[in-house]
């Protein structure tokens, strides 16, 4: 300003358009880092959200699970004599099939199950103190849930089941398997969800599940010996030669008579002491849908596309000469955020591949357009957006491959990093 | 200031008989802005939360209906990015009218925004809650944007602002009440807000002395 002179000053300049000088590379680095923690924030709250979204859908879907049937366990059979257990079998084989199938309401659905279960074995001669004429055998299982049955075969002779409160419960003549071994055979069907456990109660056990389920995982005091899980079947089996004890027989009945017979309070919390000896083997499935697992799982790769998305800014900003305000890479960042909320809330609608395609054809157009627009040029929008669409497939790739993720991930790491390494070059003062 | 010192020696010019402007709305003011706006907005948006909390216990003692309650503490939880998107557009009208609207107005109208939920549970305790919603929502629009006019003394950024306001808290308390829906189409609107600003920033021109305008 000519201020010594006499002459007032001028105007302020007219507002022209003025272009910017791009900041210093330095200074551009350290507040481009400040924004990734900052996008990082938002993203953990995105990540609670999804978190939340999950909770609240996987307990609508656990009260539609429980409605149609809740966890089975399956102990016994044991003969009763009086209220203890007199005998528990030499030889038991139980053989699940499960059917699994999807229930729904509203926008929530629960997986739930339909089980065969088929069990036979054999008793020895039973010793029972004389007097005794109240003898039956009782398999403990959430009966209600029952809705086929065969009934009970034992030593040549047919026993229709009763059902009481959590148990089956079959009338026997005790004098007839006084002598030698008892063969017995039973089958029944059964809605289940969640998982489904067979105590291994025989002294020779074995146990085979095979079915379709999404997800499953064996659970149980032993893992089973031979197993095969495909995309949507699986089966196992598991052997034992175990003796259960009649104490940790009789403490099972005591314990399960109130849990699996259906007769809880849903308001109370029931603190079930498993005897330590009870072998309970069995798989789980899942009950929610796991499309928000793969939403919290694509969430890891945020930081990565946050990163990668600033270091091309960077190099357009430096290969076009034309400067990028920081508050315009915040607004993409933001965008790169906004994706993952996009892809939360699609989700709910359609399936995870289409709402990660609709999400990030969304984010890419925008950033993309974005780009056109503020540095004029076409070329640097399509290629931004082409960028964009190579992070995002890799990382859809990524997130279905599974296996080889960790592998196929590190390599895309060290190509950017090696793209990085060959732009840097060019960089001239 | 470099110009002073070269003519120290020399006699005193008389001071220039209009000021020269020095550019406040510069980006570097628009970083600071944002900044401040985000911090204003995570206060607020705590005491609302806290508010939403109080609406239960209200709730608790029989005041209040459950349904007005749950509502309170839903519409308590959208405070954060109501206060965030009302400041920010309170900045763009600062700087596409070119007037001045320091902090503490800045923090009278997050604390307006704020109060919007305690006056909101106070008034669902007698009517129905689309009532209390619609009164209190006339209620701060009025205040905020009178005291906008009063800043700016500009009908057409008054009237903007009550425009935006009005419009928030509608959006908001559709999102209320369609439920399942609330998620899909704030996600959406979200998306939407991020594309105007991109908008606008790419409307915003720099002066040569580093003002920013809206074209």
């Amino acid at each position: 300003m000519n201020g010594m002179s006499t002459t007032p000053p001028p105007l302020p300049p007219a507002y022209v358009a003025a272009p910017r000088k791009p900041d210093r590379p330095g200074v551009k680095i350290v507040l481009m880092a400040v924004q990734c923690v900052v996008l990082m924030i938002a993203t953990l709250i995105v990540w609670g959200l999804v978190y939340d979204r999950q909770s609240s859908v996987n307990d609508v879907a656990d009260s539609i699970a429980d409605e149609w049937g809740g966890k089975v366990r399956i102990g016994g059979p044991f003969v009763m004599a009086g209220d203890s257990v007199a005998a528990v079998s030499r030889t038991l084989r139980c053989d699940v099939s499960i059917e699994s199938k999807t229930l729904h309401r509203g926008i929530y659905e629960a997986e739930v199950y339909d089980a065969a279960v088929e069990m036979s074995g054999s008793f020895d001669a039973l010793r029972l103190p004389t007097g005794t004429d109240d003898v039956r055998l009782t398999v403990r299982v959430p009966a209600r849930k029952i809705y086929r049955i065969e009934p009970l075969r034992i030593a040549g002779r047919t026993v229709e089941w009763r059902r009481d409160g959590g148990s089956l419960v079959a009338d026997i003549d005790a004098s007839a398997m006084d002598d030698g071994v008892t063969d017995f055979d039973f089958s029944f069907r059964i809605h289940g969800s969640g998982s489904i456990e067979v105590v291994q109660s025989g002294q020779h056990t074995v146990v085979t599940m095979e079915g379709e389920a999404r997800n499953p995982s064996f659970t149980g005091s032993s893992l089973p010996d031979d197993r095969s899980v495909t995309d949507r079947t699986f089966s196992a089996k598991w052997e034992s030669n175990s003796v259960m004890t009649t104490d940790a027989c009789n403490s099972f009945m005591d314990n399960d008579r109130s849990i699996l017979g259906g007769e809880m309070d849903p308001e109370m919390v029931y603190v079930i002491e498993e005897p330590y000896d009870l072998q309970v083997i069995g798989a789980k499935f899942l009950v929610g849908v796991d499309r928000y697992r793969k939403v919290s799982r694509s969430l890891k790769f945020a930081f990565i596309i946050i990163v990668l998305t600033f270091i091309s800014l960077f190099f357009t900003e430096v290969i076009t000469k034309r400067a990028i305000p920081m508050f315009n890479c915040f607004l993409i960042g933001a965008a790169l955020v906004m994706f993952y909320l996009l892809l939360l809330s699609f989700v709910e609608f359609v399936s995870f591949g289409m709402a990660y395609l609709v999400a990030s054809v969304m984010t890419i157009a925008l950033i993309g357009g974005y780009m056109w627009r503020m540095l004029a040029s076409v070329r640097t929008g399509v290629t931004i957006a082409s960028i964009l669409t190579l992070i995002y497939s890799c990382c859809y790739v990524m997130l279905c491959l599974g296996r080889y993720a960790l592998a196929l991930g590190s390599l895309i790491l060290f190509a950017s990093l090696a793209a990085m390494m060959w732009a840097s070059l060019k960089l001239k003062r | 200031m470099d110009t002073m010192n070269d003519f120290a020696n020399r006699p005193m010019p008389p001071l220039p008989a209009t000021k020269v402007s020095v550019p406040r709305h510069t980006t570097a003011w628009l970083g600071v802005q944002t900044l401040v706006i985000a911090v204003f907005s995570a206060i607020i948006a705590l005491i609302a939360d806290g508010i939403g909390d109080y609406g239960a216990e209200r709730q608790s003692q029989g005041l209040l209906s459950e349904s007005s309650s749950l509502m309170v503490s839903d519409s308590a939880s959208y405070c954060f990015a109501l206060i965030a998107i009302s400041l920010i557009s309170i900045t763009l009208i600062e700087v596409a009218f070119r007037k001045y609207v320091n902090y503490l107005q800045y923090a009278l109208i997050g604390c307006a925004l704020g109060l919007f939920y305690l006056m909101l549970l106070a008034l669902a305790e007698f009517v129905p809650f689309w009532a209390a919603y619609g009164i209190v929502t006339v209620i701060t629009a009025g205040l905020i944007t009178l005291f906008v006019k009063g800043i700016t003394a500009n009908v057409k950024a008054a009237g903007l602002t009550a425009g935006i306001l009005v419009v928030e808290y509608a959006v908001i308390l559709i999102l209320i009440y369609i439920g399942s829906l609330a998620l899909l189409i704030g996600s959406i609107l979200l998306f939407v807000i991020i594309a105007l600003a991109m908008y606008f920033t790419l409307r915003m021109r720099q002066t040569a002395d580093g003002e920013l305008i809206i074209k």
